[in-house]
């Protein structure tokens, strides 16, 4: 049963991936709809990391105590300051850790 | 953006890079930051009674950790049938449509095989890393998308591999933070394409009813707070037609 569950798994998830490349989908995507289509990738980019910055345990933390908050800020400011994504990842990785073990002591 | 062609290997318009290297130098940040999911899949799998090759297959078949996820949460809490594992598969899944059908002007002259494989290893990452690439070029590259899609796929499963070898011994990896990881990333590859009023207010948006529907557990909560994102944007941008 189980190897059923995974095997229809699979064959749903790729299913929802390979949809619209199939060659049998009569669709044409109009210039406005690749326009809307366009806002895509930072819309879901944004709409994932949104949560864990500002509800990370599921419940909302806006204090100065949350490493989330504190490190997410420090994200979006280094990131219209440097086009290096390692830098701004390092950096506001070391920013969570350092509020994370502030806060904990506190 | 161009969506009108696809180019084959070739360097991209700075000309310095070639798509390849940087399929994999783009797509490595992301690939390390989810190995502490792909761990916790491998040992969670074992944990909720699947053999180690049930885990790995999982991996290998699905290669999609959310769904993953899902499934062994739904099978820890007794409810691991077919039915409601389905469901989740397919709710949890169903922001790959939108992947999908994003890509489907630059994919959809490409040779069947091609298609196939793209599709195979299209994730949130894959799509995120070619989205901005084929920004960045104005060209999307379909052996970059492929490439990255490929390294991302080894390192989910070594990944996976990694949590089954050590078992049972691996609990708790979820609460250190490893999630903050993922967010830095993301931020870092979203601010940048932040360049007019359309786009803040899509950005915006999106972030607000993403924690909106977290809160209020909505189901369905990452496709609509994209979706109305994009429709925000969308319709900001229309009357600025000059804007590239």
């Amino acid at each position: 049963m189980m190897w059923l569950i995974l095997v229809l798994m699979a064959v749903t998830t790729f299913a929802f991936r390979y949809l619209f490349f199939s060659g049998y989908l009569r669709f044409e995507a109009g210039p406005r709809l690749e326009r809307f289509l366009s806002f895509s990738a930072p819309a879901v980019l944004t709409a994932m990391a949104a949560p864990i910055v500002v509800a990370p345990a599921g419940e909302l933390a806006l204090t100065m105590t949350s490493p989330y908050l504190i490190g997410g800020l420090t994200a979006v400011v280094l990131s219209r300051l440097s086009r290096s994504l390692l830098l701004v990842v390092v950096v506001s990785l070391a920013v969570f850790t350092l509020t994370q073990s502030l806060a904990g002591a506190g | 953006m161009t969506t009108d062609t696809t180019r084959p290997l070739s360097t991209d318009a700075t000309g310095s890079t070639s798509p390849l290297a940087s399929a994999i130098a783009d797509i490595l940040p992301l690939a390390i930051a989810v190995v502490p999911w792909g761990i916790l899949c491998g040992s969670l799998a074992l944990q909720v009674g699947l053999s180690a090759w049930q885990a790995q297959f999982m991996s290998l078949a699905v290669f999609a950790g959310a769904a993953q996820l899902a499934a062994l949460g739904l099978i820890s809490g007794g409810i691991g049938s077919l039915v409601p594992i389905l469901g989740s598969t397919a709710v949890v899944s169903s922001r790959h449509l939108l992947y999908s059908a994003v890509l489907r002007p630059h994919v959809r002259q490409l040779p069947l095989r091609w298609r196939l494989a793209l599709a195979f290893v299209l994730t949130d990452e894959m799509f995120a890393v070619s989205q901005v690439h084929t920004h960045r070029t104005g060209h999307f590259h379909y052996g970059y998308a492929l490439v990255s899609g490929l390294v991302f796929y080894l390192v989910w499963n070594a990944a996976t591999f990694a949590g089954i070898a050590l078992g049972t011994l691996v609990s708790g990896i979820d609460q250190l933070g490893f999630d903050f990881a993922i967010a830095a990333i993301f931020i870092a590859m979203v601010v940048p394409s932040v360049q007019s009023r359309a786009m803040l207010a899509a950005v915006t948006t999106s972030a607000v009813v993403a924690v909106a529907g977290q809160l209020l557990q909505l189901p369905h909560s990452l496709l609509l707070a994209s979706l109305t994102a994009m429709t925000v944007g969308y319709w900001l941008d229309t009357p600025k037609e000059a804007r590239t």
